[in-house]
């Protein structure tokens, strides 16, 4: 899934509602940038933003979201989904997993609770 | 109109006529005026239309199919017979089929003309499948407030239903949750390999179910304020539970709640990629209801369900 970038400022200026029946909602990524799905640039119901989220893209590009348990490696300054980590008994506990990476490293999945990198295990993936 | 019988014959009408959900013929003569007919599927066996479905579709932008409407009133009826209630709103306070024909209907509150849905960053609509959740950042807002808006739901007696249409094994599928572990409403198909619910309770209550999917309907609801006067329910069966917490219940917590995720005082969380077909809430649901509920809804999905 490709994700459109936005600064604090951008996505403030374009969350709310749209059409009949839609919104845009922002989500605040690692880094403190924000995003939205590219698929808003489809929905039809928010064309009113189209110009909105191009003069994002222009500006920030898009970047893609990929899940971190398909991935064998994770590189620097990418956005990654941390579908592998369990919830705990108290789920609500849990974030919407984005995490970016700090640096490039090979990745070991050991087990499905937990993400083993090979090299410099330590703070490499900012939630 | 809320009901047509038959036949209906028409002389010499000058005026506006907007008939909705009619099964039977239709015969006009000089009629001088405005007609609009939606739902009008030509002769067939008489047809009842029901006044919750009538409400429902009054000022849609886009008008749903004859055979539609026919699935949807079917659903009502049998729906308000098998529960003994004259109204959707005897029971709940809101019902989303979002196994519908368009985006807009499915968004639309099936019982009453309050709490319409907004889909928010673009959720995957698929018709008659309902919508899918990315995961990351899609999600449904209900516009509707248990804690200021609940009738039918109330803290003691209350119940929270999904249909989910595929099988994963993450995320929630409805849920409003104080600042952690604050009061929440929870529940996920399949979360862990785990049903888990929680209504009006602290955040650290649990009704937990291992559970092989998160396919069909998932219900969870509470008769009592006690820890364990809730219960899990899947299609028609009722899995064993263990409970994490004891605390009784506290409050409804003060947000809206989320499908496709939990709302987190404010922020979504806990997102789903699974397909959702229907979500209601309402007051607290018998082994009874529960099955008339999952047989209605089943045979609603016109062989798009996935109950085996």
């Amino acid at each position: 899934m490709n994700l459109i970038i936005l600064t604090k400022e951008q996505a403030e200026n374009i969350r709310g509602r749209y059409g009949r029946y839609s919104a845009l909602d922002p989500i605040e990524l690692p880094d403190g940038m924000f995003m939205l799905p590219e698929d808003c640039l489809r929905d039809k119901d928010l064309k009113d933003a189209y110009e909105k989220m191009n003069e994002a893209v222009t500006a920030n590009g898009t970047k893609e979201l990929t899940e971190l348990s398909k991935v064998k490696e994770v590189k620097a300054g990418e956005y990654y989904i941390d579908d592998i980590t369990p919830a705990p008994e108290e789920p609500v506990e849990t974030t919407n997993n984005l995490v970016k990476c700090l640096k490039d490293a090979d990745k070991i999945d050991i087990t499905d609770s937990n993400i083993f990198l090979k090299s410099s295990p330590q703070i490499m993936i900012k939630r | 109109m809320a009901k047509v019988y038959g036949t209906i014959t028409q002389l010499g009408v000058s005026g506006s006529i907007t008939q909705k959900g009619v099964r039977g013929s239709i015969v006009q003569k000089g009629v001088g005026g405005n007609i609009v007919e939606s739902g009008v599927s030509g002769s067939g066996s008489d047809y009842d239309a029901d006044a919750d479905l009538l409400t429902y579709i009054e000022g849609l932008e886009t008008e749903l199919s004859a055979g539609q409407l026919a699935l949807l009133n079917t659903f009502i009826v049998n729906l308000k017979a098998g529960l003994s209630i004259d109204n959707l709103s005897d029971a709940f306070d809101v019902i989303y089929i979002l196994a519908n024909e368009t985006p807009e209907a499915a968004l639309r509150n099936l019982v009453k003309r309050l709490h319409d849905a907004t889909a928010v960053n673009s959720p995957t609509f698929t018709a008659l499948e309902g919508f899918t959740g990315n995961g990351s950042s899609s999600y449904i807002d209900t516009n509707y407030n248990a804690k200021t808006q609940g009738i039918n739901y109330t803290k003691d007696n209350c119940s929270l239903g999904v249909y989910c249409r595929t099988n994963t094994n993450a995320g929630a599928d409805i849920g409003a949750q104080e600042v952690y572990p604050g009061n929440g409403i929870f529940v996920a198909a399949r979360l862990s390999g785990k049903i888990y619910g929680r209504i009006n309770e602290r955040g650290t209550n649990n009704a937990m179910s291992t559970i092989a999917d998160s396919l069909g309907m998932t219900i969870t609801t509470r008769n009592g304020s006690a820890y364990n006067n809730k219960v899990n329910y899947r299609n028609k069966t009722s899995p064993a539970m263990s409970y994490s917490g004891t605390a009784i219940t506290d409050r409804v917590p003060d947000f809206n709640m989320y499908i496709l995720g939990n709302n987190k005082s404010g922020t979504p969380g806990v997102l789903t990629t699974r397909q959702t077909s229907l979500a209601f809430a309402g007051k607290y649901i018998t082994t009874g209801m529960r099955d008339v509920i999952v047989d209605c809804f089943e045979a609603y999905m016109n062989g798009k369900g996935v109950i085996t």
